[in-house]
């Protein structure tokens, strides 16, 4: 079992740049008072890892939101750690099972909430649509095992979605993964190749891993330099374009970016997600 | 990473039969389609580190285990895949599932077959345009009769090859690790008798690095890297004396003794050959090591160094698990042995590979600990890097005549602490 203190230590240990305090969370679909008593909890733990740290002048610790999809617990969540001194946030509690649309509205509620001058961290996300979204929503940082888990599994990130390179129309596609992608993979193997070892070889983890990994890079790297060149909605519209082809947006990326005044292209009526 | 050189890939049909079809398509040949078209090609029938079961040659086919299951190739189907992946160099197809226990009927089927394999293969060879610029090995069988791989041989120096594979030794797997030249050498010398000295020789399997060294002595020119592949599969690294330069023998062992000097210097060819040596003493030296398969390390000449044995191994010379045991000790460490969780060192010194610039002896534990595919990764690099500086050894002992030198320090017992 480990305490607030015991996690801190063991952080120190490793010597991370950024930390994490330890957090009691619960599943988005839990209702009644768990959610409330988690939500405190993670507060008092903040205080408690706060205190147990060692190193504040190396290592930035941030604390978690939680409260699930309560919009009343989540502004109380966010309130209480906004009142302690720290370098940045974490948004949790929101990569599980819930609904698209309830997901949406509490990272929205949240970062309205959270100080605009240090960095918001959403935990777990994600699928190359929920980045684009979230980062409209003011998320600044990321983290999700889904390009590795998903290389490990034969798939591979492009512009459009994912190609399954275990299918066999992939058996004699002599193009590499993506024409414009400039990662180790894409230099070297072609679609055909990679179709005869995923599953199979250790090495198509690996090989799917940097192209997704790089993939996911490129995305970010490209949210930013639309972001500095004054032109992130139309960057947003130009990759929901690419992603969703058919112009059937799911409705929850729909009314997410419009909460931040991005219009969708939309030619095609709306597809309920 | 491992190497800046140029090598050379070993291909089995077996591993990349199940993409014929996808290559036929590409039309490059299987080097390009891996992407590893700058790398010269070898193909063989089977994987050296796979065991290849018995009895699943006829008289018309050979059998191989793909990824989609066994396959019956004869040799219009093997020539087919061969005119596919447009290998530099491979290995007619051939009958070697032959062992010391084949009858001699069974060892007399292998030798026709393989023959007659030859032939059609040949045939094929010579039609081809896409192998115009390809080499064609034949293969040496015979079993362990003596006189079965001499008219093996003879048969083969009269054809057109462009050189030979010494084959049906064993059936493949880690198993051959366990082999000692004393168990082959008298076939092997009768392989080579009627071989002309300046053909290519091959010979595959996962020896262990003092017999690759006897076989390298007896006249064999190449190897395959299976043996890496089944030391880093168990977690090991190597860490034997891979050359002659951190030599820590008393200076007074003798080295170049035996005064064999090349019969003839143009029968060296540049890099990989060896000389007749008929007026070697190490034969004697070798029936010393093997009398007693207890000692772990060589008895010097001048018994300056006292043979020690290495804690509590063999027990009998025929308990060939044990045997298997001292054998790994003596070329390896086991990472996954708790007693590196805390060892901050290198996996070796005196290895310059990515592996020991980078990491410790206790990451890769942890790795193998926690199962990440880094840690095969890792083992790998070291492993392939220290096999191919051995064969660098191998070579310029060759040529500077110290070979004995180099067996010393193979066979030395290396401290692991």
């Amino acid at each position: 079992m480990l305490t607030p203190e015991r996690s801190i230590e063991i952080q120190n240990a490793i010597g991370a740049d950024i930390i994490m305090q330890l957090d009691d969370v619960v599943r988005t679909t839990t209702v009644g008072p768990r959610v409330e008593e988690a939500m405190h909890r993670t507060t008092r733990w903040l205080d408690r890892c706060l205190k147990a740290h060692q190193n504040a002048d190396t290592q930035n610790i941030f604390p978690i939101v939680q409260g699930g999809l309560n919009v009343a617990l989540r502004s109380e969540s966010a309130k209480q750690l906004m009142q302690r001194e720290v370098p940045g946030f974490a948004i949790g509690g929101l990569s599980g099972g819930e609904s698209k649309n309830d997901f949406w509205k509490m990272v929205h509620l949240t970062t309205d909430l959270l100080p605009e001058d240090k960095p918001r961290y959403l935990m777990g996300v994600g699928f190359a649509p929920d980045l684009v979204v979230c980062s409209a929503l003011g998320v600044d940082m990321f983290d999700c095992v889904f390009p590795t888990r998903t290389a490990r599994f034969g798939c591979a990130l492009i512009h459009s979605g994912q190609l399954n390179l275990k299918q066999k129309i992939y058996a004699k596609d002599f193009q590499p993964i993506d024409e414009e992608c400039e990662c180790s993979t894409c230099k070297r193997y072609t679609r055909a190749y990679l179709h005869t070892i995923v599953t199979n070889e250790t090495v198509s983890c690996h090989l799917l891993s940097v192209h997704n990994i790089s993939y996911q890079l490129r995305l970010m790297k490209s949210i930013r330099k639309s972001i500095e060149q004054q032109c992130f909605p139309e960057f947003v519209r130009k990759f929901m374009a690419n992603m969703y082809a058919s112009k059937e947006y799911p409705q929850w990326i729909v009314d997410a970016l419009l909460a931040v005044n991005i219009h969708l292209d939309l030619a095609a009526p709306i597809a309920e997600k | 990473m491992v190497s800046k050189e140029q090598h050379a890939l070993h291909i089995p049909i077996s591993t990349v039969a199940h993409c014929h079809e996808a290559v036929v398509a590409f039309g490059k040949g299987i080097a390009d389609f891996i992407g590893l078209k700058e790398y010269l090609t070898f193909c063989s029938i089977h994987d050296p580190a796979a065991v290849t079961p018995h009895g699943f040659n006829e008289r018309d086919t050979v059998s191989i285990w793909s990824r989609t299951g066994r396959k019956q190739l004869d040799p219009d189907k093997y020539m087919d895949m061969i005119e596919a992946f447009q290998p530099d160099m491979y290995q007619s197809l051939c009958d070697g599932d032959t062992n010391p226990t084949s009858s001699k009927k069974r060892v007399q089927k292998s030798i026709n077959r393989s023959i007659a394999f030859l032939e059609k293969c040949l045939e094929r060879h010579e039609k081809s345009e896409v192998l115009k610029e390809s080499a064609i090995l034949g293969a040496v069988e015979g079993g362990y009769s003596i006189e079965g791989r001499e008219d093996s041989a003879k048969y083969l120096a009269n054809s057109s090859v462009f050189g030979y594979v010494i084959d049906g030794l064993h059936s493949n797997g880690p198993d051959v690790e366990q082999l000692t030249i004393e168990d082959v050498k008298p076939v092997l010398e009768a392989s080579l008798k009627h071989l002309p000295n300046d053909k290519f020789r091959v010979l595959q399997g996962c020896w262990n690095p003092e017999t690759v060294l006897s076989m390298v002595e007896l006249g064999m020119d190449a190897f395959d890297s299976s043996y890496v592949y089944t030391v880093t599969e168990r977690g090991g690294a190597l860490i034997f004396q891979n050359s002659i330069k951190n030599l820590d023998i008393p200076s007074t062992a003798t080295d170049v003794s035996y005064g064999a000097e090349p019969k003839d210097g143009s029968n060296l060819k540049p890099d990989t050959s060896i000389y007749a040596q008929s007026s070697y003493e190490i034969p004697e030296k070798k029936k010393r090591i093997t009398d007693d398969k207890q000692v772990t390390s060589v008895v010097e000449e001048d018994k300056s160094v006292e043979s020690e044995t290495q804690g509590p191994i063999v027990e009998s010379p025929e308990d060939t698990k044990s045997q298997t045991t001292s054998l790994n000790r003596k070329y390896e460490i086991s990472l996954a042995d708790k007693k590196y969780a805390e060892d901050f060192t290198p996996l070796s010194r005196s290895c310059s590979c990515l592996t020991c610039k980078k990491h410790t002896r206790a990451y890769i534990h942890h790795l193998l600990q926690t199962r990440e595919l880094l840690g095969p990764v890792l083992l790998t690099i070291h492993n392939l890097h220290y096999y191919m500086e051995f064969f660098k050894g191998i070579r310029e002992a060759l040529k500077s005549n110290t070979l004995d030198s180099l067996r010393k320090c193979v066979s030395e017992e290396k401290d692991t602490s």
